[in-house]
Parts: C-alpha cells; sequence; structure tokens
C-alpha cells in the first residue's frame, strides 16, 4: 500500500515540475487569433517571471491578439438605440465606429463623416459623409444607410434626437438633418450618441435580437463571437478603409465578475489593459506597485455615481421632498468617496455636473453633509424618529451601499439593501419601470447637461425615468438651452437647469469617478481615455 | 431511577469525552456560542459602527484584527458574525430536524403509498443540488435572515427524513412494539413514545454534523452575495470581502475563514464523538 | 434482478415528474407578473398579450402545465430573454463545460478518497492515519471559494505555473489542461474528505470482523487481505456517497465557477435565479436533476449488482 502511495505522489510531483517547466520554455505554438496566445503577447511581467519572448516582441510591432479586461455585465451589442450602458458602447467600438469623435477640448471631429455643418437659422445639420467605406456584411456606408440608423434609434424609443424633424438623403454621401426647432446638442447627439453606425441590411435581416448579439459595423475589427458573461472575439477586418489598420490580429474583450480574478490575471499576463474596473480590483493593483494610469480626458463621458429617489411610486417615502433631503444630508460624501476609491481618483461635487465645466453652477448648494438639517428634514415630514426604505442597488455596489446605511443609521433612518443585476435595473429605470425606494447606480456627467437631463427628467426619457417627477419649469429650461444660439446662451441656461434640478433633489449626485486604469508598458495608442471616457481607438492600437 | 439515570448519563459523558479531540471540539463550540452570546460585553464597538477615515487597517492595539472596508472593527464582526452563523446553523437545522423526523416517522411507520409518495418527493429535492434549491427558494422567499433559515432548513430535509425513515423500518416490526400494539396502545403514543426516542441517537449525530454543513452553506451564499442582507455580520460574506484584500491585508479574509473552519470542525468531530458514544450497546438507555 | 431494475427505472421516472412540477410552479411562485417573469419588462402591450396567449395564461393549469411538458420533452425550452437566444443553445454550450470538469474531479476524489481511507484504515493510530484524519477533516471544513481563491494566489499569482481563469473546450489542449487544474483541485477536495472519512470508517468496521481474522489464519498475505476481503466490502457506501455528490458536481460548484470565471451550468442557474430568467431556470433545473437521476439510477444498480442483500429488500 505504501508503494501505491508514494508512486502517485511521485506521479503528481512530476507533473507539476513538467508544468513549472513548460511555463519557462518557448512559448506555445500558435494556432491562430483567438486562442489564448498568453505567451506571445507579454513583454514584460512584473510578478511571475516569465523569461521568454521579450525578443518575440520586438521584432512583432504588428499582430498579435489584445487582451482587455472589464468589469462589466452587457446585455446588448448591436442594434441601432439598443446600447445603452456605457460599458456596450465602450465594447463595441472594434467594430462599430461612430461618424464624429472628440479632441482634447471636448469638440466634435468627424471620423466616419467627412464634414458636418450647423445652420441654426434654417435648422438644419448638414453631414458629409467618407466615402467608399464599407460595412463588414459588404454593404455601402451611405447616406442611406445614417438615415436608416438614426430612424432605428428613435424607433427604439430614445429621445436624444427628438427634436428631428426627418431626414433628407440629398445624394449618396450627404445627408440633412431637418429639425422642428434649434437643438443645439442635436450635433452631438446625432453624430457621437446616435453616431454608432450599424449595417442596415444585416439588422434588418436578421432582426433586432439577432443583431443585438452580433454587431456590424465599419470597424478595424469584426465581431467574430461573443461567449456570453465570459468574452467578446474580434478578429482583423482586412478591408478596413484606413490603409495599414488595424494592427493587431485580433481584439478578446473579457467579462470579469470577480475583482481577484481580474487583478490576478492582469497580474499573471492574462490581460494586457484594464480600462475599466471597481475600486477593490484598482487598490489590489495599486498594491501590487502597478501603476495606475488617470485619465486625460475629464469633460466626456464621465460617470457620476447618484442616488435615484423613487418620487412617482406610492409606496415609495420618496414622493416627499423632506425625505429626499434628510437622507441627502445625512451622508459625508467626502469621507465616502475617500475611503472606496482609496483616496484617488474622484471628484466631489454637489450637482449634477462636472465641476470646472461651463455648466456648473458654483452658487448652487446643493445638500451638504449636515445631520442637523437632515433632523430637520426628518420633523418637516412628520418621522422625527426615522423612516425605513429599500435601496435598490447591483452587488457591486454593495461596499459603498453599507457606507450610506452606516450614516443613515445615526440619524435614524433604516435603509436596506436589495441587489438587483443589470437586466433588472435596466427594467426598473428604463422606460416603463418604477422603484419604490432609491436606486444607488452611475449616470452620465458631460459638459453639455441640458441632453442628460432630458433623458431623465422629461416624460420622453429612457433613464431613470419612471421614478422621476417631470416639471414643467425643467422641461422649459432643457429646451431653452437646447435651443440657445450662442454659446454663452447655453451656458447660462446649462447652469440656471444645475440650480433647477438640485432644487428638486430627485437625484443625489455623490462623486464623479475619474477612471484609474492599467495597461502594460508595451501596449500603445489604445486611445483610452485619450479625449473622451467612452470613446478609443482601436484602429491604431498595437504592440511595441 | 434517578440514580441509574444519572450513572447511564456520568457513562454516556465518559465515553464522549474518552477521545482528546472531541473535548477540544467541544471547547471550541462552547467557545463560540459563549462569543456568539457575549459579544456586546466583549467588544467596545458595534458590529455597524463605521469610521471611514480608517479602513483596511492592519491589526493595531486599537483593532486587534484591523478594520475592513467602512472603518468597522474586524474583531467586533467577527464576534457578531458568530451569531449569524450559530443562530442560522442551529435554527435552520432545527427546522430540518423537526421536519424531516416527523416526515419520516410518519412514511416509515404507515408505509405503503404514503411511504411511496413521501420518497419520491424526498428524491426529487435530492435531485436538485443543495444550493440551487436554497437559491430557488430564495428567490421565491427573499434574502432575509428568516427567509434564509426556512430556504436552508427545507433543502436539509431530506437527509432526516431519509434517516428516520430507514430507522423506524427496522424497529417497527420489533417484539416491544408489537406488545404494545397487543395492548392495544395508539399508533400517535406508539410512535412518539417507543419509536422515537430508540432513533433519536442517528438523528442527534446527524444534527450536529448538518449545522457544520449549513454554516458552510450559508458562507457559500454569502459568498455570492446571496446570503444575508448587508450590513449584517456573517463570515461568509466577510471572507467574500476579504479575498480582494488577501496579498494587502491577509487578516481581513483568513480570520472569519478560520473561524468558519475551527465551528464546522468542532460540530463535525462532536458529531462524530456522540456517535462513538451512542454505540447500538447503549441505544435505548437513554 | 431486473424486476428490481424496473422498480427503479420507474421510481426515476416518478422523480422526474415531481421535478418537473416544481420547475413548472416556480415560475409563477416568482412574485411579480410569470408575463415579465419569462420575458423581461422590457416588452409592448401587443407583445404581453401575444405571449400572454402563448403561455396559455388564459387556460386552466393542468392544460398549461402538459403543454409546457410536451414543449419540453420535445426539445423546445424556450427562449432567455438575459442572453435573446434559445435556452437549448445556452445550455449546450454549458453542459459539457460542467460535465467534463465534474466528472474528473468525482474520479479523482473518490480515487484518493478510497486510497487515503484505506490508508487510514489499516494504520490506525499511527503517525499516517492521525495526519490523514486530521488533513481530511480539515478539508472537509474549509469552503470550497476560500481554496480556489487560495489556491489561484499561490499557484497562479506566485508561482505562476498555472493561468487563473477560463477554462474553455476552445482552448488549445495543453492549456485547457492547465486551465482544468485549479477548478477541478478544488472542486475535488471536498470530495477526497468525505470519501476518505467513509472509507476510513468503514475500514475499520469491517477490519474487525471474523472473516478478516480468518483471512489471516488462512495465512494469506496481509495485502491480499485488504485487498479481496476489506476494500471490496468498505468500498460500498462510497459508493453510494459518490452517487450523492454527483448532484452537488453537477450543479458545478457555483463558487468555483465564479472564481475562475468558467461559463458553466452552476453560474448559468444561479445568474438566471438572480435575473429571474424563468426559462432557463426551468430547464437547468430539469437537466440536473435528469443527470442526477440517471446517475443515481446507474449507483443504484451497480450497487445492487455488488450487494446481493440489496436486491432482495
Amino acid at each position: 500500500m505504501k508503494k501505491y502511495v508514494l508512486s502517485i505522489l511521485l506521479c503528481v510531483a512530476m507533473v507539476l515540475g513538467l508544468t513549472a517547466c513548460q511555463r519557462s520554455n518557448a512559448p506555445d505554438s500558435q494556432t491562430g487569433s483567438g486562442t489564448d496566445s498568453q505567451e506571445k503577447s507579454q513583454g514584460n511581467n512584473e510578478t511571475s517571471g516569465e523569461n521568454e519572448s521579450s525578443e518575440a516582441a520586438d521584432i512583432a510591432s504588428a499582430g498579435g491578439v489584445l487582451k482587455v479586461g472589464i468589469m462589466a455585465e452587457i446585455v446588448v451589442l448591436g442594434y441601432p438605440g439598443r446600447l445603452v450602458s456605457s460599458n456596450e458602447l465602450v465594447i463595441v467600438q472594434p467594430a462599430v465606429e461612430t461618424l464624429c469623435r472628440f479632441d482634447s477640448e471636448g469638440k466634435l471631429v468627424p471620423w466616419l463623416c467627412e464634414s458636418f455643418a450647423e445652420d441654426a437659422d434654417n435648422l438644419t445639420v448638414t453631414v458629409k459623409l467618407k466615402e467608399g467605406i464599407k460595412f463588414h456584411d459588404g454593404t455601402d456606408f451611405n447616406a442611406e444607410a445614417v438615415k436608416w440608423n438614426w430612424e432605428e434609434f428613435i424607433a427604439q424609443g430614445r429621445n436624444e434626437l427628438a427634436s428631428l424633424d426627418f431626414i433628407e438623403a440629398v445624394d449618396e454621401y450627404t445627408v440633412v438633418a431637418h429639425l422642428k426647432n434649434w437643438d443645439n446638442a442635436f450635433s452631438e447627439n446625432a453624430l457621437y450618441q446616435a453616431g454608432f453606425m450599424f449595417s442596415p441590411s444585416f439588422c434588418k435581416e436578421k432582426g433586432v435580437d439577432e443583431a443585438g448579439a452580433h454587431p456590424v459595423g465599419t470597424g478595424p475589427y469584426k465581431f467574430s463571437n461573443w461567449e456570453k458573461d465570459i468574452k467578446v472575439i474580434f478578429e482583423k477586418n482586412e478591408d478596413y478603409w484606413i490603409e495599414g489598420q488595424p494592427y493587431l490580429d485580433g481584439i478578446e474583450i473579457y467579462l470579469m465578475f470577480d475583482n481577484n480574478t481580474m487583478a490576478t490575471t492582469y497580474l499573471t499576463g492574462g490581460f494586457d489593459a484594464l480600462p475599466i474596473l471597481m475600486p477593490d480590483a484598482r487598490s489590489l493593483l495599486l498594491a501590487q506597485d502597478q501603476e495606475g494610469l488617470l485619465s486625460e480626458a475629464v469633460l466626456g463621458g464621465a460617470t457620476i455615481t447618484i442616488m435615484a429617489y423613487g418620487c412617482t411610486d406610492s409606496n415609495s417615502p420618496f414622493t416627499d421632498i423632506n425625505l429626499r433631503k434628510a437622507v441627502s444630508h445625512a451622508i459625508d460624501y467626502a469621507a465616502i468617496a475617500n475611503a472606496i476609491n482609496s483616496g484617488t481618483g474622484y471628484i466631489l461635487t454637489n450637482q449634477w455636473a462636472m465641476p470646472g465645466a461651463w455648466s456648473y453652477n458654483d452658487s448652487t448648494e446643493g445638500y451638504p453633509y449636515d445631520p442637523e438639517k437632515s433632523r430637520e428634514y426628518l420633523a418637516a415630514a412628520g418621522k422625527p424618529d426615522g423612516f425605513e426604505f429599500t435601496c435598490y442597488t447591483m452587488t457591486i455596489n454593495n461596499t459603498l451601499a453599507e457606507m450610506i446605511q452606516g450614516y443613515l443609521n445615526d440619524v435614524g433612518i433604516n435603509m436596506s439593501i436589495e441587489n438587483i443585476d443589470q437586466a433588472k435595473q435596466d427594467e426598473i429605470a428604463g422606460i416603463g419601470g418604477n422603484w419604490d425606494g432609491m436606486i444607488l447606480s452611475a449616470g452620465r456627467c458631460d459638459a453639455e447637461i441640458a441632453s442628460i437631463y432630458a433623458r431623465t427628467f422629461t416624460s420622453e426619457g429612457v433613464r431613470f425615468v419612471g421614478g422621476m417627477l417631470h416639471p414643467e419649469d425643467v422641461a422649459d429650461l432643457i429646451s431653452k438651452a437646447r435651443n440657445a444660439k450662442t454659446f454663452d446662451e447655453k451656458a447660462q441656461h446649462n447652469r440656471e437647469l444645475a440650480d433647477l434640478v438640485s432644487s428638486y433633489n430627485m437625484i443625489q449626485p455623490m462623486f464623479i469617478n475619474v477612471p484609474v486604469w492599467f495597461c502594460k508598458d508595451n501596449v500603445q495608442d489604445t486611445g483610452f481615455y485619450k479625449t473622451h471616457i467612452i470613446l478609443w481607438t482601436p484602429e491604431t492600437a498595437k504592440f511595441r | 431511577m434517578n440514580q441509574e439515570r444519572i450513572k447511564q448519563w456520568k457513562k454516556f459523558f465518559r465515553r464522549l469525552f474518552s477521545r482528546k479531540l472531541v473535548v477540544v471540539a467541544a471547547s471550541l463550540v462552547l467557545f463560540f456560542i459563549i462569543a456568539a452570546v457575549f459579544a456586546p460585553f466583549l467588544t467596545p464597538y458595534g458590529p455597524y459602527q463605521q469610521d471611514l477615515s480608517n479602513v483596511l487597517t492592519k491589526p493595531t492595539t486599537a483593532h486587534w484584527l484591523g478594520t475592513d472596508r467602512s472603518g468597522r472593527d474586524v474583531l467586533t464582526r467577527i464576534l457578531y458574525g458568530a451569531r449569524t452563523s450559530l443562530a442560522i446553523g442551529v435554527v435552520s437545522v432545527a427546522i430540518a430536524a423537526v421536519m424531516g423526523t416527523l416526515l419520516g416517522l410518519i412514511s416509515g411507520y404507515y408505509g405503503g403509498l404514503v411511504n411511496m409518495v413521501l420518497s419520491r418527493i424526498i428524491d426529487m429535492m435530492m435531485s436538485i443540488p443543495s444550493l440551487m434549491l436554497a437559491l430557488a427558494l430564495a428567490l421565491v422567499f427573499g434574502r432575509n435572515m428568516g427567509s434564509l433559515m426556512i430556504v436552508l432548513g427545507i433543502s436539509t430535509v431530506p437527509t432526516y427524513t431519509r434517516l428516520m425513515n430507514v430507522q423506524v423500518l427496522s424497529i417497527k416490526n420489533a417484539d416491544y412494539i408489537m406488545a404494545e400494539k397487543v395492548l392495544g396502545a395508539g399508533n400517535i403514543r406508539i410512535l412518539f413514545t417507543h419509536i422515537l426516542p430508540n432513533c433519536l441517537s442517528p438523528i442527534i449525530v446527524l444534527l450536529t454534523a448538518n449545522i457544520g454543513m449549513t454554516i458552510l452553506a450559508e458562507s457559500s451564499l454569502s459568498f455570492l452575495g446571496m446570503g444575508v442582507n448587508p450590513p449584517t455580520a456573517s463570515w461568509g460574506g466577510m471572507v467574500s470581502d476579504g479575498t480582494t484584500q488577501l496579498l494587502i491585508n491577509p487578516v481581513f479574509a483568513l480570520a472569519p475563514g478560520i473561524c468558519i473552519m475551527l465551528l464546522v470542525f468542532g460540530f463535525n468531530v462532536l458529531g462524530d464523538g456522540l456517535r462513538d458514544a451512542l454505540d447500538p450497546r447503549l441505544r435505548g438507555s437513554i | 434482478m431486473s424486476k428490481y431494475i424496473l422498480k427503479r427505472i420507474g421510481q426515476s421516472l416518478a422523480v422526474l415528474f415531481l421535478v418537473s412540477v416544481f420547475a413548472f410552479i416556480l415560475l409563477y411562485m416568482v412574485p411579480g407578473d410569470p408575463v415579465y417573469a419569462m420575458l423581461g419588462g422590457d416588452i409592448t402591450r401587443e407583445q404581453y398579450d401575444i405571449a400572454y396567449r402563448e403561455m396559455g395564461l388564459d387556460r386552466s393549469v393542468m392544460v398549461r402545465y402538459f403543454g409546457w411538458l410536451f414543449r419540453f420533452v420535445t426539445g423546445d425550452w424556450g427562449k432567455s430573454f438575459k442572453y435573446a437566444m434559445p435556452v437549448v443553445e445556452v445550455i449546450g454550450s454549458r453542459l459539457p463545460v460542467t460535465m467534463f470538469l465534474g466528472l474528473i474531479s468525482v474520479v479523482i476524489g473518490t480515487g484518493f478518497g478510497i486510497l487515503l481511507g484505506t490508508v487510514a484504515g489499516k494504520n490506525r493510530g499511527k503517525l499516517s492515519d492521525s495526519f490523514i484524519t486530521v488533513c481530511s477533516n480539515l478539508g472537509a471544513v474549509m469552503p470550497v471559494f476560500w481554496l480556489a481563491v487560495l489556491g489561484m494566489y499561490i499557484f497562479s499569482l506566485k508561482l505562476g505555473w498555472l493561468p487563473s481563469h477560463g477554462f474553455s473546450f476552445a482552448s488549445e489542449p495543453w492549456l485547457m489542461v492547465r486551465q482544468a487544474v485549479l477548478p477541478v483541485i478544488s472542486l475535488s477536495v471536498g470530495q477526497i474528505c468525505i470519501t476518505t472519512r467513509q472509507m476510513r470508517s468503514g475500514m475499520l468496521e469491517v477490519i474487525r470482523q471474523d472473516y478478516i481474522r480468518t483471512a489471516r489464519a488462512k495465512g494469506l498475505k496481509e495485502s491480499q487481505v485488504v485487498y479481496r476481503h476489506a476494500i471490496r466490502n468498505a468500498v460500498l457506501p462510497v459508493v453510494t456517497l459518490t452517487g450523492m455528490s454527483i448532484r452537488n458536481v453537477v450543479a458545478g460548484a457555483v463558487s468555483i465557477e465564479q472564481v475562475f470565471a468558467i461559463a458553466g451550468m452552476g453560474s448559468l442557474l444561479m445568474n438566471g435565479i438572480l435575473s429571474k430568467d424563468v426559462a432557463v431556470v426551468q430547464a437547468c433545473i430539469m437537466i440536473i436533476a435528469i443527470v442526477v437521476v440517471l446517475s443515481t439510477l446507474i449507483v443504484d444498480i451497480s450497487y445492487g449488482i455488488l450487494d446481493p442483500r440489496i436486491r432482495i429488500k
């Protein structure tokens, strides 16, 4: 018997020894893109001491598969108007491009279009498209395609293009959008937000559901496969409209759920870049002496952590503004932001606007941490001993929710946490949804806040819309802001809007997330966080 | 009569604690019970008392095991976590034992159709993995501590029913039972005064082992985010929180994990010891 | 013998029937409108009405149940609204992964368990016994996810021997093997420990029996005594244990799938439950139950072959 035990132990030791040897030998033979090519794509690796293929990496400046890790759950990846969360917008970009991108000052620059021109007096926006671009299914990118994309965007219930009257395809490569009234946010909405161009013929043929899982655009990489909950695989588009690009053989975007696994995989060389991650993973990597890169773009596409009160549901205590204010005043935002983000990567704000941007209102007071005031509002609402409510949030926010819980406890407010997933949140926060407590989530925070507010505080809105009041004065001010013909007028109305919305306290902002992300030294030009929080440049990404 | 009983108890305990390991296990369990019950007196901090300027610190004289992500004292949360684990473990096992034993008694004694139907239902519950069953039931019952107890209890019922069933089957045709029947004793009386006491020992052994299992199950549920609602302190939840900090501040993750292991180990070994002590030779004398 | 087999098959079918009833009524036990539970909240009034009629909600429960059962048996498992694809495809991609990893860990778990348990039982009281007993007791109480995370840290991060996540059949063979190591080991440890303890106590019981004394008195070599008599008899309860553990393996040890980012049945079922994707949950429960019942059936029948006493009962 002992002999058997010994022999088995010997076998195990042999296997382990073999495994160790295998790692330090030459890299595994490549069998094409899309397979796990850990060894090939890594240059330096701090912790596991891989000593192979730094030579190989030097020789190959083209090729390789970029592995991106993203902490996200995505629901839909295709079809105009269906992509709601910024994670989905980030992931779809290797395959789908936008009409315009942004420069470092946050202004629109043409990408798929050649140029665009606004005419406030004639209420038109004329877009000239680049010629000779094809979708991945071989069909032409032309004015008809743009027209179809915009129309479908509206048909899916989005209201960003609400001021659109009709679209005219003047010739094959010129589109003119005729507006009902002047909307100075229209260009950005149409050329960026609704500017993700999907192939009409593919979408029409496959239908919403299937096209929603299979994005076909004009991008440098073709969509290959979406292993649900695991990864999205893109392969090089040989017929990309820019000569010489893209440089990589493919991009794989991994959808991670676990902070540990994400950080460990990055540290062992399994990922090349982590553009979207949670504070936990971030602090783990920082503690391992990894360099965290700060976003260079702060103006466009930032996310802001918010508490969305359910103001319309009859079962919700937050139909009473006093209770909303009571909760808002009870929380120490600075302490929480600091603790949650390990001291970096956040900006405090007292309104749903970006401090330092032209739309930020310096005179707005907001609802700073003040337990005394909180108790006053509780008394005013007739609940001096506190009350209880439910906080709906995704599990990744649990630590944040617990911190909030702690502060609310101090004033006698009892908050219980109910975890929901992305799909459920999309449901209750979407069109026709409602909730009877508070949703702890994230919203968008661009410089141009009128459009963002329109998505939430008007009856045509799409996000959190069911639980929000739709006051007339807010809607009026939004129109004014969007109709403004000069920049100063626009800026002023936006500032007034920030203040007005703050007075209703339907959405309480907590802090703005400045992304801290990680990228290996040998990865270049991915474009993450260069000009915009969501847009990157997959076509220029390459290994050094 | 009383003297007899006392002597038998003494004998039982002597047998039980004849192995040192069992003594250790029993002391472990006792230790955690005391810690749970007297938690408020053993620590100056509250379990929900957060201090955001002091998050994730390593052990210091002020905080013997450091602080967690919200600045709460880890040692305090472990003590209160003992309450959660023990409460859920004991109550859900109690629910399972009572329900399961009753069902097993009935199906074993009356046999026939009742037995067949109940056995199939039990089989059905056993074909669905217990964690899944607990999750599916959580979908219906919700996720607070009470529902978790019910859910974990229900998913453990099958083990008791089966065990009881087998026990009853082997006894019900014994001579003394027949004698009682001849004397005209009713079924209920027979069930509860004769059959049940004689089948109890394996159930008791199973009880202690199950408590350990249930505590592990609850910690798995908490790890997956499906356990007790925050901010209730739960060892499994603490391990889940702490796994990201493993390389930075291992105490945070290791401490609750070790506690889980020690408590479950204690219950398991205690169960083993009980089984040794409640040898068939002693059955019927307790 | 055949009567026994037939009886067991009949029982298995009855169990599956009960499981189907449970899976079916789960839809109605979930709080909220069953149509929304099936399709999600993001539907129009027309879609709601169509689904209402398709799901037969305007007809009686019995009709609905048999309709659902018929559809299930003929392979129409409905559509997952979370993944926007037929449930059959979703499960089809995940079941093989779970079965593969699970079966390997059951084999390893049982094999090592029998081995270690025999050693411990034979050498009762000696160092090897104490060591094995303590280890198996500790291993049985260690939370599985903890083991998984520790394993990942040590073998993936610190030593760099193994990849940290992502088992899938699409990886090349050697990588696939290495991706499987950590998950399989994490899955097996519990099984090893339980089996070791069972085998050990079985061996202890058997070794005291008269026929062992007789075998020794006959002059048989010790190893023969152990092999031919002790192990064969001590192993029977282990077989039942293994049968029982298969059901936990099929659920894919959800926490392991989460830690190692493996797309298996466990995480599918859990995510389905979390997002209330009822079609997926129903199908998963049915499939898992079928696999479990089938394997229990096989185990019971082989038990019956190994131990004639069972058949006679």
